[in-house]
């Protein structure tokens, strides 16, 4: 963006500032640099800020000095080693190790990723040797952490070898002394009493979908025994019950839900939100429909434009604030995640905002037939009959996956500092892009951001979130402070010598 | 159909009919590498030829051959060569980016490959995988023999007679 027309170019004085992108958010100027500082400047502390002409002792040069906006006054000891805490994920491997236990499925789900088939084809299983081999290789990362997810698919239709991977992961991590996690992504309708009864007896982690009320979610998620909506809240209940049973915080132990938002629920933002609030959920991800798999192919009915998308999100936060204005504390998981960034001045390493991207480097798919890929995102993309996103199989070493032409590539591909728009934006240092969606929906791993619906949707978020904070209304600032506090789920953590 | 000015590139040809259309641009305005780049970006769309036509008393041209794998229309085509105009650019300014930003692109890349892979990298990791020699090149002299590597020259002392 340009400078003000007040600003005359010659008096800039570039050499006495760090750099910095700056946007028009609300009636002033938000200012940002890549240590992720950020201000808001008027009209005329804009001008006095560019030319240099604060003095010591103003409270505009003070605010630039705390902000790191004033080349001479950065202590670069205390920033560097700042800059290499939010980056630690630059000086280790991938933490996610995304398990793919199957291909089949229950469920027909009008939007699903993934290539799923019937029940009956054991055939796209995992196998116990391949679960093995995956395991070796996810503990070979150099990250202190590991987290195993169990996808599909329904990952609890390969019971047996997803006990399996719990149990030689826990075997390997009493020497390996990781901190290692589980989580399982499921539809719960393969769940029973003895299945849950082993899961927490695991610490491992639930996940579901639930999109909404019974009418919106058992429309789109369809199963043909019964009610999806009944079966998942049923279970959401009952194991959120069970955590409460074993003394864990009800605030912070429940069933993770996500909802995937469709055409038909852009409406609705009330009734997703209270959906979510009324089986006990602290927190909403409100997601958008990805380009992926069905998703893709059933857009005509179920997808909607990106401003369709942010209007619908804005209700939804909105909403979400006023509830949480009459003492109802939910969140939304997406806002919290960029305000953590921004004024917790934390690095959440959530993979879609952060650069370089989490491909390879930040989170590695397993398939049942052992292939192996940059992430979830590159999984599904060969689901839809391309391999690009295929960096090996279960049988190469860990240091050839990681440092493979195609790994750099898709590191390099997923910088910030490559891509034009983003070397410009304000949102640089809260910011990422997903090499995979950039390849799905505009050809190539670089994309271009300046019609990328990615960069779109981010960038409204962004835009919605500082336009809150320029305002910075009490109350919203209490609230945007209680969802920023970090608080670790350590139970969910295996002891590191649990054997 | 005659030929359409746009911006650029100009529109040389486009047969409906067909689905075909012909995209012309001066040579020199945008790099070989941004040409292939942003052509490469449309074979999952369309069929795509590029040619050269060196030009009689005016500066040569790139021409772009495109033809849509599924039946277009008139204004599909166009659109086509709107999203190629807007890839060139897009491709011309991302090499000028990483041109300008290429030194931090290389130590975050290499710092983020090397954490993972769990080793210190050298330096010239990445300058290394392409350093365009020949697979018979040998600038570090492995291939020379020791002989022929540690002889003395004649006048050294210890020299062979």
């Amino acid at each position: 963006m340009s400078l003000p027309a007040s600003v005359p170019l010659h008096k800039v004085k570039a050499e006495a500032l760090v750099p910095f992108n700056h946007r028009r958010i609300g009636g002033r100027w938000l200012v940002s640099n890549d240590l992720g500082d950020h201000v808001f400047l008027t009209d005329a502390e804009f001008t006095t800020f560019v030319q240099a002409e604060t003095r010591p002792g103003d409270p505009l040069h003070e605010r630039l000095v705390a902000g790191n906006f004033l080349a001479g006054t950065v202590d670069v000891q205390t920033q560097a080693a700042r800059w290499r805490k939010k980056k630690q994920y630059l000086f280790y491997g991938p933490t996610l190790h995304a398990f793919v236990l199957t291909h089949r499925c229950n469920h027909g789900c009008q939007y699903c990723h993934s290539s799923i088939v019937g029940m009956e084809r054991t055939d796209t299983d995992m196998s116990i040797e391949t679960a093995e081999r995956a395991v070796d290789l996810a503990f070979q990362t150099t990250s202190p952490g590991v987290t195993i997810e169990f996808q599909g698919g329904e990952p609890l239709a390969n019971w047996e070898v997803l006990q399996h991977v719990v149990e030689y992961a826990r075997q390997k991590n009493a020497l390996a002394g990781k901190a290692l996690s589980f989580s399982l992504v499921t539809n719960l309708s393969l769940m029973d009493d003895d299945k849950l009864d082993y899961l927490l007896d695991r610490k491992v982690q639930l996940c579901t979908s639930l999109d909404g009320p019974a009418d919106l979610h058992d429309k789109i998620r369809i199963y043909k025994n019964g009610s999806s909506h009944e079966l998942v809240v049923g279970w959401m209940k009952k194991i959120n019950d069970r955590y409460k049973a074993m003394g864990l915080d009800p605030n912070l132990y429940r069933v993770e839900a996500l909802p995937t938002i469709t055409r038909p629920a852009l409406g609705r933002w009330r009734d997703v939100v209270d959906t979510y609030v009324s089986v006990g959920c602290r927190a909403v991800f409100l997601r958008k429909l990805d380009p992926f798999g069905f998703a893709a192919r059933s857009a005509k009915t179920l997808g909607y434009s990106m401003d369709d998308f942010v209007q619908f999100y804005i209700n939804a936060v909105e909403y979400i604030l006023e509830l949480n204005k009459q003492g109802t504390q939910v969140m939304e998981r997406h806002a919290a995640i960029m305000l953590s960034k921004i004024l917790a001045d934390e690095e959440p390493n959530y993979l879609d905002l952060r650069t370089p991207g989490g491909a390879c480097i930040g989170q590695i798919g397993y398939a049942p037939d052992g292939s192996i890929y940059s992430s979830d995102e590159g999984r599904f993309v060969a689901a839809m009959g391309d391999d690009m996103f295929k960096v090996g199989t279960v049988m190469d070493t860990y240091d050839r996956l990681m440092t493979n032409a195609q790994t750099r590539a898709l590191v390099m591909a997923g910088l910030n500092d490559g891509q034009p728009d983003c070397v410009s934006c304000v949102y640089k240092p809260w910011c990422g892009q997903q090499v995979e969606y950039n390849y799905k929906t505009q050809g190539s791993l670089h994309g271009r951001m300046r019609d990328s619906v990615w960069c779109k949707k981010h960038k409204s978020i962004f835009d919605y979130l500082m336009a809150k904070l320029e305002r910075a209304d009490p109350e919203e600032m209490r609230i945007f402070e209680r969802w920023t506090t970090h608080r670790v789920l350590d139970h969910f953590l295996q002891e590191r010598s649990a054997l | 159909m005659t030929a359409q000015e746009t911006q650029t590139p100009t529109v040389e040809r486009l047969d409906d009919a067909h689905s075909r259309v012909t995209l012309a641009l001066e040579i020199g305005l945008y790099p070989i590498d941004v040409l292939y780049g942003a052509a490469y970006i449309f074979i999952d769309r369309a069929y795509v030829l590029l040619d050269k036509d060196e030009g009689v008393g005016r500066p040569g041209r790139y021409l772009v051959h495109l033809r849509g794998k599924n039946p277009m229309s008139h204004e599909q085509l166009l659109a086509l060569c709107g999203e190629f105009g807007n890839e060139l650019l897009s491709q011309a300014l991302r090499r000028k980016v990483v041109k300008q930003n290429q030194k931090i692109i290389e130590e975050i890349t290499t710092q983020a490959i090397a954490g993972a892979a769990g080793g210190t990298l050298p330096t010239d990791f990445l300058a290394n995988q392409d350093d365009g020699l020949d697979f018979l090149d040998d600038p570090l002299g492995i291939a020379v023999p020791w002989e022929e590597k540690f002889k003395k020259k004649k006048d050294e002392p210890g020299a062979a007679p």
